[in-house]
Formats: structure tokens, sequence, C-alpha cells
């Protein structure tokens, strides 16, 4: 079920109006969310519920092996290979069978290939329920009993397909006490849904016209719309996933539950560290977590710090699919952030962006253009679907051939709407959600959610079009 | 949580009230994508539908697609002494014809209802004959259901810009639609177009698919039908050879159909496919 469909209209209001009747009965009430939860991720494909239910199970047992101090160790490295084993025949087998069959056996890979489904948003919840056996280990949390509040932390519907990736210690508390309805905070996450869907259904969705076209064929273009078109990619993508987060984060408040924050307007970054502190925070601070720091982070000698850079980018890069482009894309990213760490400079900005004033300076203009350019530059490689593909575009990104003007028919809401994004997140980028309540005004409040309703029933695309992290 | 309801509810109604208002006064800007007002057109459905509302009792109503309002020409049936009337349109579905019947049923008031069924019509999400409805038939509250069924945020913008423009625009009642494309408004809902040749080109076989929504709006058609007491057939029009041949379920079909009444399919071996036969179709 997507966020934006007519399924999602109807189940989340049932939802809501069962869950709220059950607050007296906690256990009634976590095993409804349960339910929720196994329908909506059902609604693509009822056989991965089995993927899920066995991925949850595997953790909540290592859990409590874990704190039962019978072998920790071995029993969460177990659940961790496991766990690690499902993700890797469903999602990258194929990709190294068909590396290997390129490599030694001249291409001839049918019979190697699984050609299985990819479940929708494995790479997370896999994630999720690992940080919790992890945790468990390191003494972070203590191993829960209730089984019921432990599936619904792997499954939770809103973030279950494409995050946020979830901590143990924030979210499954959330699910052991009982809640209360908050209106504010219910308010809130309409709020955020509201400006989620906009994102999504307004900027993402139009600039994606743009971008399939163009990405399509790039070599019939020019490389002025070359270039636009990887900008463009670099503002659809954003608009899409943090788009998702929103109404992940706004979906879930309305629960009465608070997810970590994703997004923090990544692209008002002054350098890439910035950038990466600033973007898909659930999944940077996951392989900073229990990867990067493992490993000894930057504390230690400086060939182990280039190392251990190297190897959070690509393993940042490869989570997101089995694809050279996306190691490429990692291996570009830890190329830029290699110079900040070894110099020491990757810690330099960390308030946000022109604090206490409203506009920035020149100079922080200029960091924040550099950092979008270089970012857009990345997103070409991961957009590409081979390395090949992403060289042919970079060699025609100066080259001659037609323009495709993102401006009047199909296109025509395209800027406006990037724009008013751009001046509403900028407006609240100190504030803890992108659409935060500014006017005092009830009256001035309403007409501008319905405008923001009006565009996004005026223009959007009226086919389906999925997330694109939905295929991580 | 009462709180939180209400102030919901009431927003809701407020939120429609200022999109409506929106959608009606930027609609004719042509700017908005889901907003997409078209009137006239090559089936003439807005000077047919408005004809029908005065032409009086028929004895015989044609009602379908392009199939059905370029195949059924008035002036043959009338050298027999047969009044008829023909309310088809392009790319019209039984979710659009079940409009046009609980709208003009009771004016025309036929003997027989001949209700053109297409393989290709039956797997049609109805939204471009929606939204060519919507625009072209007098506003009615009968559409509501049509609309909704059909799920589309296009069609929704444009109905209600629609109703809002085409109930108080004096532009709308003083349209007259002209010849256009080669096509000829006859009268009594035939358009002629003149004879081309036609050179049919091979097409790949293809599985005739159903959607559930339109076999369900044929049945509740059927079903008002049998209610209103008035006789019905189910036709299937002559088709070229070429593309009857590409169907490899015509017989599923046509058995298919055959549960909603009588059924009639008229052979298509006797048609040329080479020489003076316009496809008509969609």
């Amino acid at each position: 079920m997507l966020f934006n469909s007519l399924q999602f209209a109807w189940f989340l209001p049932c939802v809501f109006a069962i869950y709220w009747l059950l607050r007296r009965w906690l256990k009634w009430q976590n095993l409804f969310v349960l339910a929720a939860s196994y329908l909506f991720y059902g609604w693509w494909d009822w056989r991965f519920l089995l993927l899920i239910a066995l991925t949850s199970g595997l953790s909540y047992a290592s859990g409590l092996m874990i704190e039962r101090r019978r072998r920790p160790l071995a029993v969460m490295w177990c659940n961790v290979v496991v766990n690690l084993a499902i993700l890797g025949v469903f999602k990258y087998y194929d990709f190294f069978a068909q590396s290997f069959a390129n490599l030694f056996l001249g291409g001839d890979s049918d019979h190697l290939l699984l050609h299985l489904i990819l479940p929708v948003g494995i790479s997370f919840y896999t994630f999720q329920a690992l940080s919790y056996s992890i945790d468990v280990y390191r003494g972070d949390v203590k191993a829960t009993r209730d089984i019921v509040a432990f599936f619904a932390y792997v499954s939770f519907f809103p973030q279950l397909v494409a995050g946020p990736i979830e901590r143990a210690s924030s979210l499954l508390p959330q699910f052991e006490r009982e809640r209360s309805f908050n209106y504010d905070l219910a308010v809130d996450g309409l709020r955020q849904m509201l400006w989620g869907f906009f994102k999504k259904m307004v900027v993402a969705d139009t600039c994606a016209l743009y971008v399939d076209k163009v990405f399509a064929s790039p070599d019939n273009f020019g490389g002025p719309t070359l270039i636009v078109a990887a900008m463009l990619f670099a503002v659809q993508i954003y608009g899409d996933f943090s788009g998702y987060s929103d109404v992940a984060i706004g979906t879930a408040k309305l629960f009465g539950i608070r997810l970590r924050r994703n997004f923090n307007v990544p692209y008002f970054s002054r350098d890439i560290a910035e950038f990466w502190r600033r973007w898909h925070i659930s999944l940077t601070s996951w392989f900073r977590d229990y990867v990067y720091i493992p490993l000894g982070g930057s504390r230690v000698a400086r060939w182990r710090v280039v190392l251990n850079t190297f190897v959070i980018f690509l393993l940042s890069g490869f989570w997101h699919g089995a694809n050279w482009t996306f190691l490429a894309w990692g291996f570009f990213h830890a190329l830029l952030f290699l110079p900040l760490i070894l110099l020491k400079k990757n810690r330099r900005f960390r308030d946000v962006v022109a604090t206490g004033r409203y506009l920035p300076t020149p100079i922080d203009c200029l960091r924040m253009l550099l950092t979008f350019v270089l970012v857009s530059l990345g997103w070409v490689v991961f957009r590409s679907p081979s390395i090949g593909f992403a060289a042919n575009y970079f060699a025609h990104l100066f080259g001659k051939g037609s323009a495709l003007i993102p401006w009047g028919g199909e296109y025509t809401v395209m800027l406006p709407s990037i724009v008013l994004m751009f001046c509403i997140e900028w407006l609240n980028r100190a504030n803890l959600h992108e659409f935060e309540r500014h006017c005092p005004y009830r009256m001035l409040r309403w007409v501008g959610y319905a405008t923001l309703i009006f565009i996004i029933v005026a223009f959007m695309q009226t086919n389906e079009m999925p997330f694109i992290y939905f295929q991580f | 949580m009462i709180r939180f309801v209400r102030n919901i509810a009431l927003f809701f109604v407020y939120a429609i009230l200022f999109v409506a208002l929106l959608l009606w006064l930027l609609g004719g800007t042509r700017q908005l994508r889901n907003v997409t007002y078209t009137l006239g057109g090559n089936d003439f459905l807005y000077t047919k539908s408005h004809e029908a509302e005065s032409i009086g009792p028929v004895d015989v109503l044609f009602i379908g697609s392009s199939h059905a309002y370029r195949t059924f020409d008035p002036r043959v049936f009338d050298r027999y002494g047969v009044s008829t009337f023909n309310l088809g349109s392009s790319n019209q579905s039984p979710l659009q014809s079940e409009v046009l019947l609980h709208k003009l049923l009771d004016k025309l008031n036929p003997r027989l209802v001949v209700f053109e069924v297409h393989p290709d019509i039956m797997d049609l999400d109805g939204v471009e004959a929606a939204l060519y409805q919507v625009c072209n038939v007098k506003p009615s509250w009968r559409m509501l259901p049509m609309v909704l069924r059909t799920k589309n945020m296009k069609v929704w913008c444009t109905s209600v810009y629609a109703f809002i423009h085409n109930t108080i625009s004096p532009e709308f009642y003083s349209f007259v639609e002209s010849e256009n494309d080669g096509n000829h408004y006859v009268g009594r809902g035939f358009v002629e177009r003149e004879v081309e040749h036609f050179s049919p080109a091979p097409l790949t076989t293809d599985t005739i698919k159903m959607r559930r929504e339109q076999l369900a709006a044929l049945r509740r058609c059927v079903g008002f039908l049998n209610r209103h007491d008035t006789p019905y057939i189910l036709l299937e029009v002559p088709d070229t050879k070429v593309q009857t041949s590409a169907y490899s379920n015509l017989g599923e079909f046509q058995t298919e159909m055959s549960k909603y009444g009588e059924f009639l399919y008229l052979p298509v071996a006797s048609l040329n496919d080479s020489l003076h036969f316009t496809m008509s179709l969609i």
C-alpha cells in the first residue's frame, strides 16, 4: 500500500479510529498495530510477511538469549549473520552471481540466477531488527519479553518500508507503555504529512517527468539540459524521500508515537560532512554507530581513518542496491569526505546555516551551491543504470544537442513548487521539522493548508508514482 | 479527541469548498494539470446529449462507444419507418452509458435499447470518456457516482470545474459544435465521416481483459433497463478481420456478454478489409 494511494486514504482513518478506541487495553492496541502493519505490508505480497515475521522472531529470540548470557556474542553474531544472509540472498545474490558469471563464465549466468523479487523495505526492517540485538548485547537496551510489542516495533507500518530506521531504545519503549492522545502532536503530524505529500506528489513527481525524459536518452540532449536534469534529480530524490519520511513521521504522530528525524534541510549544507549529518540521518547514524565507531572511527591511525571512511561510504552505497553505480556513488562521496576528515574539518558546520539571521552570507551561499553541485554530480551516478551510462552522461555534459525547457505545459508547476519548498524549508530550517506552525492565526493557517491541498490535487500525477526508496 | 475530530471535520469541509473555489477560478486558465475542460469533439456528444433532451420518444436507442455512433445511421432506419437515436460517444464504456441511461432514458422512452459492447472498451479505465462526458453533458448529480468510480484526480478536478462552470456559464448553453476533423453531425446522434481507404496493419494477438468495474457497470445498466421494463439487446458490431483475429479469447468475451442478456454478434466474414472500410474505432 502506498501512502499516496486511495487505499491508504481509507486505511489510515480506520486504523486511527480503532487504535484509539483500544487505548485502555495496551496489549490489544499493540496487537492491532501489528495486524494493521501486516495488512499494510501484505498489500504488496502477503508471502513476504513470512520473511518479516522470521526476521522479527530471530531478533526477539536472540535478544532474550543474549540477556540470559548464554554465549551472548555468538548469539548476537548468529542473528546478524542470518539476517544479513536473508537480505543478501534476496537483494544481492543475483548481482554477485551475474558478476561471477561475467568474470569466469563469459556472461552465461542463466543457471546461476535466482530472479527473486526484492521484498519491499527489507533493507530497512532488517537493519532495525539488527540494531536491537546489537543494542541488547551492548547493554544499551534491555531485551523485551513482550513479543507483540517487539513485532510491532519491527513492523510499525508508517516506517516499515522506507524508514526512518528506528532504534529499539527510542521506539520499543513507546510500544511498552500506554499512550494517550495528544492533540497538538496529532495536529503537528497532519501538518507534517501534508508537507510530505506536497514534496512527493508535486515537487518530486513533477521533476520526475523531466528527469525521466532526459535520462531515457541523454545522447539526444545538450549539456545545459543534462545539467538541469542532474540538479532536478537532486531535488526529486530529496522531495521523494524526505516527503516519504515526513508522511511516515507525521502518521506516527497521529498514533502518539515519535519517530526520529530523517532529513534536516540537507541542501542547506555548507560541506559534504554537514550534508551527511542532514541526509538520511537514520541510516547514516546506523552505519556510524554499528560500523564506523566499532572500526575505530576517526580516532585511529590515518590509514585506518581512510580505510574506515571508504568502508562506511561503500557500505552505505551498496546498501542502496546491488549495482556498481551505488558503489561508485559511495566511493565518490568518500573522496569528497576524506579531505575534511583528514584535515579535521568535518565538524566545522554543526549549527544550521545563518543561525539568528534571515539570509546567509555570500560565502555561505557559495558553499551551499558548491555542495549542491557536488551532490548533484553524485546523484547522476546514483540514477544511472550502469557505470557506462553515467560516464556517457558526464561526457555529454558539455556537448551540444536539443534543449528541454523546464517550463510550461506539464512543467508549469515545477519551478514555482521547488522555490516554494526551499523557501518554506529555509524559514523552518532551525525547527524540528520543515513545516512547523508559524502563524498564530488559525484562519490564515487554514488558508495556507488548503492552498497546499489545492496545489496537490490540481497538479499531482494521476498515475501511481511509487517512492524511489521503496526499491531499496 | 473530540476537539480533534471536530476540527478535522470542519477543516475537511472548509478545504473542499476552498479547493472547489480555486479550481473554478483557475480552471479556465488551462494552467492546472488536472483540469482538462474541453467542450465539443469528434463524437458531438455535446450536441447529441442536448438534442436527446428534446427529441421525444424513439423506437430504438443505440448506446455505446464510437463503434455505435459511427455504425447506426438513423437515415437508414427511417426508410423502414423506425425512429432511432444514437447516444454513442468516443470511448464510452458502461460506466458512462449508465449515466446517459439514467439521464435520458425517460425522455427518449425507447421501445428497444441496443447496447453496443466491444472487447477493447471493457478493458478501459473510463477516464478519457468520463472527462469528455463531464465537460459536454449538462451537469447532473447523477454523474457523481461515475466520477467517483474512476478514482482519478484529473476526472475529479475537471468535474468540479465543469459542474460549476457549466451550471452558471451562459457559454455552455450557447455553444455550437462545428464540423471538425472531417466529422459531420448528421442528426439524432449519428456522426458521418468521409469514407477513407483502409489499409489494415497486422496486429499482435492479445487477450481480451474485462475490468471488474466495467462488468459491474454493465450489470447495473441492464438492471436499470430491466427495472424500467425496456427491452434491450447487447450487440458486438462488425469489426475488421485483422482486429477480430487479434483476440485470442473472443469466445470467452462473447460467453461473458451473453450472461447479461440477449447478445448478438454480427459475423465479420462478409466485410471487406481492404477497400473503403473505415475503422471507426475509439
